[in-house]
């Protein structure tokens, strides 16, 4: 994924009205890819098919919880921003999650628009830097590897 | 000085005065020699007359030293003492005497000898011995039953300040147990407003944000399209502010029970109503099955127990989408009406149901359940004297029947 391509966000909340606000927030505000879900089930089907920039989820939903949620597309896409966004204000709850999932933010409903744009504005910088940052290392191993390769067959040839 | 001796006939006399008395009798000198010894005195002390009283007495074990008759002829007056025998062996018992001293006064008034008479008390010294005892033990049962009936007391005592305590902690315990609901409560109340309030919150700013770049739009097919996002934006503050409403609206039913009036209600135009109003939210999916009964018209508050129904429908709904039956049977139950509203469902697992009536439980997940609906209609028909109670296996759906008495109908009559 280059820097020009458009950033994509996945947006997972049961209650429609939530993920319609966010839609609608996001298709005003920015020009990114938006994909909002209603059940945990379809959400981790589209990541499956797909890698996002950020991802947003509710904490209590009733198939699984966003604990649970993030533990799998941790698994999944482990570079993508995770931002959980919860009506359930519990403080215990924020701290458990960010230590068990490595939460990027935690985002308190209700929310405040400019605030939640420049926590994703920045989850999916931060993912973006991430992906740059693993390809390089990839790239440099890979050259490391034709390095060695090379050096390999120098060595023969001159002995 | 020698004394003067006892004339002849008086000893004679004195052996017929004497020779059948039953205890042994002895006439005792005042220097010591027995002058007489009745029958039975001679049975009991061998030795011939002629001897001194304590070699008449040798070989028994009457103990000299407490023999009183120096006593008596000092004093010229009678004694009576007793005397424990030993017993001679292990298995016999102690013998007691009683010994009783009379002096014979001379011409001048002064003692010249003793008669002595010695009487066998064993059995009225046992006896007595045995009163003494037993009133002794009895004493120390006494004494014993006191210290015990003390020792109870302080076991009652203690075991009160116990069940004090034990009482405390329990009031303690009811009362966390009300502040662990009502945390329950104010959590997933707090969930269910926060979560349409972000959505209201958020979808007024996006309309605004709208509405401000609609000012600056100058192509009309972009204005078009941001009026159209407005409007959707304002739809969605609309619906959540209904839900808040429908939150804030159920705690007001909490909080107003006592305001309402009883009414004589009919329960199927309460029941018809409810359906009526949900079926926007069943679709035709959702069965309906009424199996009205012939009931009488029952005492309660109709908002409240509409509020009831509202809640056993939602919850059977919920439970069979997205398709399937709801059976609701009304019958007269003794005393009371009762309804049934069985669902078609997956049920309601063993470790759940034990918690139903919980407030602030849910399994359905936020935008869907509180964990407010059961708990209030339990309230509701507690109030009204009534009851619900919830059946289930799960895989054969679940049934909750509400009791209204009729009795308070006769009450207010």
């Amino acid at each position: 994924m280059t820097d020009s391509s458009v950033a994509s966000i996945l947006i997972l909340d049961d209650e429609p009205m939530v993920t319609r606000s966010l839609t609608a927030l996001l298709q005003t505000e920015t020009a990114w890819t938006v994909s909002a879900f209603n059940g945990a089930s379809l959400a981790l089907a589209a990541l499956s098919n797909g890698a996002f920039d950020a991802i947003v989820s509710d904490f209590l939903m009733p198939e699984m919880d966003g604990l649970e949620f993030f533990r799998r597309v941790k698994e999944a896409d482990p570079l993508a921003s995770r931002v959980l966004l919860t009506g359930y204000a519990d403080k215990q709850n924020a701290i458990r999650s960010i230590n068990e999932v490595g939460l990027y933010q935690y985002v308190e409903k209700p929310w405040n628009n400019d605030d939640l744009l420049l926590v994703l504005r920045n989850a999916v910088e931060r993912t973006r830097i991430l992906r740059r940052t693993d390809d390089l290392l990839r790239s440099l191993a890979e050259r490391d590897r034709s390095m060695e390769s090379l050096r390999a067959r120098l060595l023969k040839a001159i002995v | 000085m020698p004394p003067d001796p006892i004339p002849e006939d008086v000893l004679i006399w004195l052996r017929r005065i004497f020779s059948s008395h039953p205890d042994p009798v002895r006439m005792v000198r005042r220097d010591g020699e027995v002058l007489f010894r009745n029958v039975a005195a001679q049975e009991t002390v061998p030795d011939g007359l002629g001897h001194l009283c304590r070699e008449d007495r040798r070989g028994r074990d009457l103990t000299c030293p407490a023999c009183r008759l120096g006593q008596t002829l000092r004093e010229g007056s009678h004694q009576r003492w007793h005397v424990v025998v030993p017993p001679s062996s292990e298995h016999d018992p102690k013998t007691y005497y009683e010994i009783t001293h009379c002096p014979i006064l001379d011409a001048e008034g002064k003692p010249a000898a003793v008669i002595e008479v010695l009487r066998d008390a064993t059995i009225a010294l046992g006896v007595e011995q045995y009163l003494i005892d037993t009133a002794e033990s009895l004493e120390s049962e006494v004494g014993r039953r006191t210290d015990e009936a003390g020792r109870l007391r302080e076991r009652a005592d203690s075991l009160g300040a116990e069940l004090g305590a034990l009482r405390t902690a329990q009031s303690e315990l009811v009362y966390r147990d009300r502040l662990v609901a009502l945390g329950h409560l104010v959590a997933g109340l707090a969930h269910e407003i926060r979560t349409p309030l972000g959505a209201v919150v958020s979808s007024a700013d996006v309309t605004r944000r709208q509405l401000a770049r609609l000012r600056d739009e100058p192509d009309p097919a972009s204005a078009t399209d941001r009026i159209a996002a407005a409007l959707a934006s304002l739809d969605v503050v609309n619906d959540g502010a209904q839900r808040i409403l429908g939150v804030v609206r159920s705690l007001q039913l909490f909080s107003r029970l006592d305001e309402a009036r009883r009414k004589e209600v009919d329960l199927h135009e309460g029941l018809d109503s409810t359906i009526a109003l949900l079926g926007c939210r069943m679709g035709d999916a959702v069965e309906i099955v009424r199996e009205y009964g012939e009931i009488p018209r029952v005492p309660c508050r109709p908002d409240a127990i509409n509020q009831v129904f509202m809640n056993l429908l939602l919850n059977a709904i919920q439970a069979v989408e997205p398709r399937g039956s709801i059976r609701i049977r009304t019958y007269r139950d003794g005393p009371a009406v009762a309804v049934t509203v069985t669902d078609s469902g997956p049920g309601i697992p063993a470790d759940v149901l034990p918690r139903v009536f919980d407030l602030g439980f849910t399994t359905k997940g936020p935008g869907r359940g509180s964990g407010i609906g059961l708990a209030l209609s339990r309230v509701v028909l507690e109030e009204h004297g009534g009851s619900i109670d919830v059946v289930s296996e799960p895989g054969r759906g679940a049934s909750v029947t509400v009791r209204l008495p009729l009795v308070a109908a006769e009450e207010d009559r």
